[in-house]
């Protein structure tokens, strides 16, 4: 963003060479920091933009209405958000653009003042992003007004009607490219004129041209009513229901608008000054010029400027970097790629306090895909009121990552479970929900095979080859359908098949109910001891020893050995262990965790507590203990 | 002389190219089986004002050769390099309009990489006499519970115009509901929403306006669900249901409806008047999908008994009528017109042919939401001879959401033949002997559409006309029922209240 001045003062290669540094940094933090991957996966932002919804023509379907060529092509951008190095070029580029923009109509109405303004929408977009919510929309909008007052503002017309009349046609094609932006442009324009050219009845008009513009466009081109032709030009949707997101969207459009009108109204006043002290002026020029070409002075407060204008930004997007939103979105996206050891590792940074329903799930569920399930469930938080998998029903008041394990995880879940109409039940609504969600697409490609319905399968599937990521993944299954439309040589399907309950019944199927079906269905067995533990149902661990056998288990899991010494502690009995033995270790833990709860703190287990959760917070020991045997709030979780 | 034998050899490159391009749908060894298209255009009988009906040749070959003639007038040609036949719409018109009552016919031949052809055996269709109405309306939406993007959407049958009439996206992702013609005319309809902004209105179009209109009976909550206008276009019978969803455990449908309850009362469209009858509205039964005989003379009605839910298979309709008289308001005595033992299944969704001939009814295993059933057909009742059959259109899949044409002559419905999932639109010939022939897909400009599209189209409903109402004027008329409500001159609920208070089902339901 070096100017004409600059290069000429030999300031611009140094302008050149920071603007390169801060927009190289900038792609670095989005890239490696943010991760847009993680915003592409994100719930908001694939429910805001319906740009890409498979089997759906957006303009087509979808009635036309102000700015919809700026939604389309930022929903088609931000399809692009999957592949983070994409993505991070996108938003660089439209952060750069809006620098740019609002350095070149700073620079028109105001000259050289304040040039560090002109990187404060690069701020304002890593704190957006921050936030793992996509603004491409507004933010494109914002450039494109920016840009379009660069070129009002640059263009050689001096009479006041002709310029007028070309800012409305300038905003004509605003209005039906990029509405949200509108209101700024109007905005701008009329500050450019009243404090920069001075024609305050141009200014006026096109003050006064506002009101009427929605009036003529909203109903008549886009079949709007009037009070929603008026909405539309505002700088947010009254009707979102985030409000930080109304902050963070309205926060950039009121700073430009600020920031010009301080910078016009200031360049305006110098002027004046200017012209009562000229002399003085002059002089203080003088002295300027000769401090400015003092080569050392000026490389030093080179150095310093840019030194701190990177310190303020990159400072203040890591001070302001929502990590908890971050570290969850990252678990549900390991769920969805089913990358299970990332998972683990992500969910163990997580302090128990940020746990919540789709935590569980997904943490449960990658538990279960990695053999540790009842060997390791405990060495996370197993709050007692929660369910393990399930993520509540329709009336459930649901956040953002948790309508992510809903859409997505849930129906996987269910359908690996057997329990597969109720798999597509979710998988439908996710379709819906999500606007954007191809895996969907690809559940009930497979719910359907599963079901013997290959043509519905293939609907889904060829939905899902429109979409360049999935193209691949979606024609290998459409060709195996081709050869084998019942896939009975998949095993999975098979396994699935087999599991699928008999009992048509209105509501879910129970855990027992899929075991009644299938006595080999291991999930299904897991999750159901996993349940007894975590309700403390030591007897329904002891009745089902027999099961571990039935499915080869080569030993019992850890977590239900304990269960197992709890049982025959308090019951004075030995269950049939149906061939298996109570490993030694557990039974030392359980003497380790009675010695030092009894002869060390002497029986007191709040002041064990510290010592205990240290060296025995993962057992089943400990959470039988803090959640069944010391009375606790039961909505309180007891952590590993 | 290089030059002589390159332009010679170009130039019999060039004829032979145009000849083979010219004679290759009636060259080539033949095949003794039809070709394989989709969507499946042979042997059916089409409206003469239809527009293209453009296939997709599932067929290996490097190009395809595709002659479409019938008895009088140029034949159509067309040569192409994709399989994907796109006809021209105004030779396709010529065609049709001359030769009315005539077969038309499609040959096909493709030419495979090694300059082999094939050629198929001859499509047949036939080209009816009768018009089909112009326009369609339609509801497109995904199938979800939740209003995200649902529409009602109106296409011109005659070429391939599609146009939005409302798009829930105009109403915060309301629902549009179920819309019904005053005889197939697009002046004189109803539309129910169901809005968290806007509550639950009937809306009236009447001409270019439109309005909410208050139908809050003894029976009725003010919450219209399927109505049926008497052919004197001033009454409006109008059925309340209570419905919610059920999931399956398992079967092919993952999802189903459930009727609680449901009553049918009259609303008079000038007056503004609710008349409820106890015959119509009793408390053990629910009475629902109200149809006018096209006499005006009889009220019929899907009746059956009230059950809770977990006996939702029991609940299974008979179609029943109750005279009614006009002028002075009085009601005869309920009669019984088919058993659901008679039918073997749920009778529901009674629509009279406009010249009042046939009744057309849908039976279902059970309940009075036969499109979320794995199977459901259709059935025609002949007025005259009291005689029922189901018709042998009807698919091994679900067909339902049935209308006539204004001439008796077409019906439109909904049908999942395609794929078992998502209901397309469906058209049929009906004859004078209320015959119903083979039907045939809605036609789109990309013969491959219904392939990947992951929406269904429901409620297919034949109308004379665009409908001349803009999608603003309902917003409005929903914005209207709002204000009288908050005002206290409106029975209905208008709040979040009242759509809490509305059933699941009462959301969109494939």
């Amino acid at each position: 963003m070096a100017d004409a001045q600059n290069v000429k003062s030999g300031r611009g290669g140094e302008s050149l060479i920071a603007s390169l540094v801060f927009w190289v940094l900038f792609f670095l933090f989005i890239l490696f920091y943010i991760e847009p991957t993680l915003i592409h996966h994100s719930y908001y932002p694939r429910w805001r933009l319906p740009t890409f919804v498979p089997g759906t023509d957006f303009f087509a379907d979808w009635p036309p209405f102000p700015g919809k060529p700026i939604v389309y092509l930022s929903g088609w951008m931000f399809h692009l958000f999957y592949l983070s190095w994409a993505g991070a070029l996108i938003i660089t580029a439209v952060a750069f653009l809006m620098c740019l923009g609002l350095d070149k109509y700073l620079n028109a109405i105001s000259g050289d003042r304040a040039r560090w303004l002109r990187f404060a929408p690069a701020l304002v977009v890593l704190v957006q992003y921050n936030h793992y919510n996509d603004f491409l929309m507004e933010n494109l909008s914002i450039a494109l007004c920016l840009l379009s007052l660069y070129a009002y503002t640059h263009l050689p017309v001096h009479r006041s009607a002709l310029r007028f009349l070309l800012f409305l046609a300038f905003s004509c094609a605003l209005y039906y490219i990029a509405v949200y932006a509108w209101l700024l442009f109007f905005l701008l324009g009329a500050i450019d004129e009243l404090l920069h050219r001075r024609d305050w009845k141009i200014a006026l008009a096109q003050l006064a041209a506002i009101l009427p513009m929605p009036l003529a466009f909203g109903p008549w081109i886009f079949d709007q009513e009037l009070i929603d032709a008026y909405r539309s030009v505002l700088p947010y949707d009254p009707q979102i229901e985030e409000p930080e997101r109304i902050v963070l969207q309205s926060f950039l459009y009121v700073f430009i608008l600020g920031a010009s009108l301080s910078c016009a109204s200031w360049n305006l006043y110098s002027k004046k000054r200017k012209a009562s002290h000229t002399q003085l002026n002059a002089a203080q020029k003088n002295i300027a010029e000769t401090t400015d070409e003092k080569p050392s002075s000026r490389r030093l407060r080179f150095v310093l400027t840019t030194a701190i204008l990177l310190i303020v930004v990159f400072g203040a997007a890591w001070l302001s970097t929502d990590r908890v939103l971050k570290m969850r979105l990252r678990v549900s996206y390991f769920a969805q790629h089913r990358m299970w050891p990332e998972l683990l590792q992500e969910a163990s940074k997580l302090s128990e306090h940020y746990y919540d329903i789709s935590y569980c799930h997904d943490v449960n569920r990658a538990l279960y895909h990695s053999g540790r399930l009842l060997d390791d469930m405990f060495a996370y938080p197993q709050p007692i009121g929660w369910q393990l998998y399930h993520v509540g029903d329709s009336s459930t008041p649901l956040d953002a990552t948790e309508k992510l394990t809903r859409n997505i995880s849930l129906p996987e879940t269910l359908y690996e479970m057997g329990r597969v109409n109720e798999a597509e039940h979710f998988a439908l609504d996710g379709l819906t929900n999500l606007k954007y969600h191809p895996q969907g697409l690809m559940q009930l490609a497979m719910i359907n095979i599963v079901k013997h319905q290959p043509d519905a399968a293939r609907v889904f599937l060829r939905s899902l080859r429109k979409d360049c990521f999935y193209r691949d993944e979606a024609q290998a299954v459409l060709d195996q359908l081709d050869k084998d439309p019942d896939f009975s040589s998949d095993k999975q399907v098979q396994q699935i098949r087999a599991s699928m309950p008999d009992i048509d019944k209105s509501g879910e199927s129970t855990l027992e109910e899929l075991l009644a079906k299938n006595e080999n269905n291991r999930m299904a067995f897991e999750y159901m001891m996993a349940d007894n533990l975590q309700k403390g149902q030591l007897s329904d661990i002891a009745e089902n020893i027999k099961r571990f056998a039935n499915m080869k288990y080569p030993a019992l899991p850890r977590t239900c050995e304990e269960a197992l010494v709890i049982y025959m502690h308090k019951t004075n009995t030995t269950p049939d262990l149906h061939g298996y033995a109570i490993s030694q270790e557990s039974v030392e833990r359980f003497s380790a965790i009675n010695n030092i709860l009894f002869n060390k703190y002497h029986g007191d287990p709040v002041a064990a507590f510290e010592e205990l959760v240290e060296n025995y917070g993962d057992s089943f020991f400990f959470y039988y203990l803090y959640t069944y045997v010391v009375t606790r709030d039961p909505n309180e979780s007891t952590t590993g | 002389m290089n030059k002589f034998a390159t332009l010679l050899i170009f130039s019999l490159w060039l004829f032979c190219a145009f000849s083979f391009a010219q004679d290759a749908s009636e060259t080539g060894s033949p095949a003794d089986r039809l070709p394989k298209i989709h969507p499946d255009y042979s042997d059916v009988v089409i409206p003469p004002n239809i527009a293209p009906l453009n296939f997709y040749i599932d067929e290996a070959g490097d190009s395809y050769h595709v002659k479409i003639h019938s008895q009088t007038g140029d034949p159509i040609e067309i040569h192409s390099n994709q399989p994907s036949i796109e006809i021209p719409l105004g030779q396709w018109k010529g065609l049709l309009s001359a030769n009315r009552g005539q077969k038309l016919y499609i040959d096909i031949a493709i030419t495979d990489t090694a300059n082999n052809q094939r050629r198929f055996k001859t499509i047949e269709n036939e080209i009816a006499n009768d018009e089909i109405d112009p326009f369609l309306a339609y509801r497109k939406l995904n199938l979800c519970l939740i209003w995200r993007d649902m529409g009602l959407f109106q296409r011109n049958l005659e070429n391939f115009d599609e146009t939005i009439v409302l798009h829930n996206y105009s109403y915060n992702y309301g629902c549009a509901n179920c819309h019904t013609f005053y005889n197939n005319d697009p002046r004189h309809m109803t539309l129910q929403v169901r809005s968290t902004l806007y509550g639950t209105p009937m809306l009236l179009v009447d001409g270019d306006e439109v309005e909410p209109k208050a139908v809050k009976g003894e029976a009725t909550s003010g919450k219209a669900n399927f109505v049926a206008w008497h052919p004197n276009g001033e009454i409006i019978a109008v059925s309340d249901n209570k419905f919610s969803m059920m999931i399956h455990t398992t079967g092919q449908e993952c999802r189903d409806v459930f009727d609680a309850a449901g009553d049918v009362d009259l609303y008079f469209v000038k007056t503004g008047k609710v008349v409820s009858e106890s015959q119509i509205s009793q408390p053990d039964r629910i009475e629902t999908f109200p149809e006018w005989s096209r006499d005006g003379k009889y009220l019929y009605f899907c009746s059956a008994p009230q059950l809770p839910l977990d006996r939702y298979a029991e609940v299974i309709y008979d179609l029943m009528r109750i005279a009614y008289n006009v002028e002075s308001g009085e009601w005869g005595e309920l009669e019984t017109v088919l058993t659901s033992e008679e039918v073997k299944g749920s009778v529901v969704q009674p629509r009279f042919s406009p010249d009042g001939r046939f009744l057309l009814f849908n039976a279902a295993q059970y309940s009075d939401f036969p499109v979320d059933k794995a199977k459901s057909d259709l059935h025609m009742l002949d007025v005259e001879t009291g005689g029922h059959r189901k018709l042998s259109i009807s698919s091994e899949r679900n067909d339902s959401w049935h209308s006539w044409s204004s001439n008796s002559r077409w019906i439109a419905f909904s049908s999942r033949r395609i794929d078992g999932r998502f209901t397309r639109p469906f058209f049929s010939y009906v004859d004078e002997n209320g015959e119903a022939h083979k039907p045939f897909v809605l036609p789109q400009q990309d013969p491959a559409y219904y392939d990947s599209l992951t929406r269904a189209i429901q409620v297919p409903e034949l109308i004379t006309g665009p409908i001349p109402v803009k999608g603003r004027q309902f917003i409005k008329a929903m914005k209207d029922n709002k204000k009288r409500a908050l005002s206290g001159d409106s029975p209905w609920k208008s709040s979040k209240e009242s759509v809490s208070d509305t059933p699941a089902a009462n959301r969109n339901f494939q």
